[in-house]
């Protein structure tokens, strides 16, 4: 959970791809290290260039500066050189955090919508940091045979993008693959370890940073999750008792509040009913009195369109009123259950109250068409 | 025109993949081709019509079964669902696509179409390739099919000029055999 898909590919085909070029006039004197070092860099750019172009970066200035502030505290004193931890995170439903040699840190909303306390974003934040920091990028480069890379680096450079994608690079790609996945095994076990070192050094309690592994075992998204916290949890043991503080989730949740309802937004327009109600039932449990997410919850029950889950839709919107009489949504989606079940009169009042709340919404067109309907019927049962 | 700008437009355009296959099915709309433009042949279920090249303008004209899901967001249209309701279905969709880029819609109404209950939408988007489109799209849901009619233009050479032209395409579209 450390290099993006793309760029682990790039850099391993880059150096499994070996023929004449440009590259051989490189100096021989130039190290092996510093070559791969500028290669990797290169890729990086390129990568993190791509992942701007095809994600949508999710702000939120305070739940960043928290973020810097994990980051700040986790820190080991002696980084290496150029390397600034930073987070960004993308607005995407997958369960999925990864890092480059810069320090940046991409955490995908999917995943922190998962993290129950801040131990446990502590310990993934310090996984990436450990990969940062331990090198693992160029580790594992370096582990490549030397014989391709020259003439690869130089490739790398080129103008033409197109070699990367080509059959032979996949074929290549392929066949080392293999050798990989040990390596790559043992730098997550390895940035595991170091992580947790970082995590207990901070004073987070240890136990309570690995239900992190319980939390996003149903995606597993971070690999073999069970046998990985086995480990840990092994190694733990054997060494003297250690007592962290426990952090305080109410607190934690509170950092996620706004990213939570995005989240369960954007699993609402995805069609992602599960996901969605989790993200607003959590959301409604640190804030039971909150008008936008009893409407969200509503929404989310009415979109699932399944018809026993009406009344609770409703019983939701009833609540956000409750809680904001001045909130048009509901009012508007009380009016589209009532005129769907052909009670005009009930309807009528609520896109009445709809409108008069929010005469010039943006969706006032399809409120005053509804009403329309109501009055047509309604003067239609008086004649 | 590139191949590749090709496949981009009419992926952009479809929003989903058709998974049917031996040969166009028979159409169950008809629209008057406007003088001077040229339909492209598919084996889809729409028309696809262009006066220079689907990156200048395009009309789009599409039946899709309610049960086929989208292909970003897998949601599916139901029978009898709200025009608003579809016309978000579609918005979410497009906002699941990631070619798509700076997507906002600057309109989004009740319309009638042909004599049906429907929406009609005026978005405007960038493409994977940095080109800006503005799209007027219209849709309706009759029995088990959603209709679609759209317009789509780079925004500042071609949309104003061929907006009347659509709109007569909108004017002439009828249904021959609603399912």
């Amino acid at each position: 959970m450390w290099l993006p898909a793309g760029f682990a590919t790039a850099i391993v085909v880059c150096l499994s791809l070996g023929c004449s070029g440009p590259g051989a006039m490189l100096s021989s004197s130039e190290g092996r290290i510093e070559r791969l070092t500028r290669l990797l860099s290169f890729e990086m750019r390129r990568e993190q260039s791509a992942i701007a172009r095809r994600s949508t970066v999710y702000r939120e200035p305070q739940l960043e500066q928290y973020l810097e502030r994990m980051l700040a505290s986790l820190m080991p004193v002696e980084a290496p050189e150029g390397v600034v931890p930073h987070a960004v995170l993308i607005s995407d439903s997958g369960q999925n955090a990864y890092s480059f040699p810069d320090g940046a840190i991409y955490i995908h909303t999917g995943l922190l919508s998962r993290l129950e306390s801040e131990a446990e974003l502590a310990l993934l934040l310090a996984h990436e940091i450990a990969h940062v920091t331990r090198r693992h990028a160029l580790r594992e480069l370096a582990a490549s045979p030397a014989s391709t890379d020259v003439t690869v680096f130089d490739r790398a450079l080129s103008e033409s993008l197109a070699w990367f994608h080509d059959s032979r690079a996949q074929r290549e790609f392929h066949q080392i693959s293999g050798e990989l996945v040990s390596l790559r095994r043992s730098l997550e076990q390895e940035a595991d370890r170091v992580g947790l070192d970082m995590v207990i050094e901070a004073n987070y309690d240890p136990y309570e940073a690995l239900e992190i592994f319980e939390h996003l075992r149903e995606a597993d998204c971070m690999g073999a999750g069970a046998d990985r916290a086995a480990a840990l949890l092994q190694a733990l043991n054997r060494t003297d008792p250690v007592a962290g503080r426990f952090t305080d989730r109410a607190v934690f949740g509170e950092h996620l509040q706004q990213l939570l309802f995005e989240q369960a937004r954007l699993e609402l327009r995805h069609g992602r009913w599960d996901e969605a109600l989790r993200c607003a039932r959590r959301l409604l449990l640190g804030v039971p009195t909150h008008a936008r997410i009893h409407f969200l919850l509503g929404e989310i029950l009415m979109q699932r369109n399944e018809g026993e889950e009406v009344p609770q839709a409703l019983a939701h919107y009833f609540r956000a009123i409750a809680v904001d009489p001045s909130l048009p949504e509901p009012h508007k989606a009380i009016g589209l259950i009532y005129f769907k079940k052909g009670q005009v009169r009930l309807a009528r009042s609520f896109f009445e109250s709809a409108l008069a709340l929010a005469p010039h919404s943006h969706d006032s067109d399809y409120i005053r068409s509804y009403l329309n309907q109501c009055i047509t019927k309604i003067e239609g049962e008086n004649l | 025109m590139k191949p590749r700008i090709w496949i981009c437009i009419i992926l952009v355009a479809l929003l989903a993949s058709c998974a049917h296959g031996g040969g166009k099915p028979a159409l169950t709309f008809n629209a008057a081709l406007p003088e001077g433009w040229k339909e492209i042949p598919t084996d889809d279920a729409m028309m696809f019509m262009t006066k220079e090249g689907g990156y200048k303008q395009f009309v789009l004209i599409r039946e899709r079964p309610l049960s086929e899901p989208f292909q970003f967001t897998k949601r599916t249209l139901q029978p009898g669902m709200l025009p608003e309701a579809a016309a978000e279905i579609i918005v979410n969709e497009i906002l699941a696509d990631s070619n798509i880029r700076n997507f906002s819609v600057t309109e989004n109404i009740p319309a009638r179409i042909a004599g049906n209950s429907g929406f009609r939408m005026v978005f405007v988007y960038t493409d994977a390739d940095g080109y800006l489109f503005k799209t007027i799209y219209y849709g309706f849901i009759k029995g088990d099919t959603f209709y679609n009619i759209r317009y789509a233009a780079t925004q500042e050479e071609y949309f104003q000029k061929d907006l009347k032209t659509f709109e007569e395409v909108l004017k002439s579209f009828n249904l021959v055999a609603a399912k």
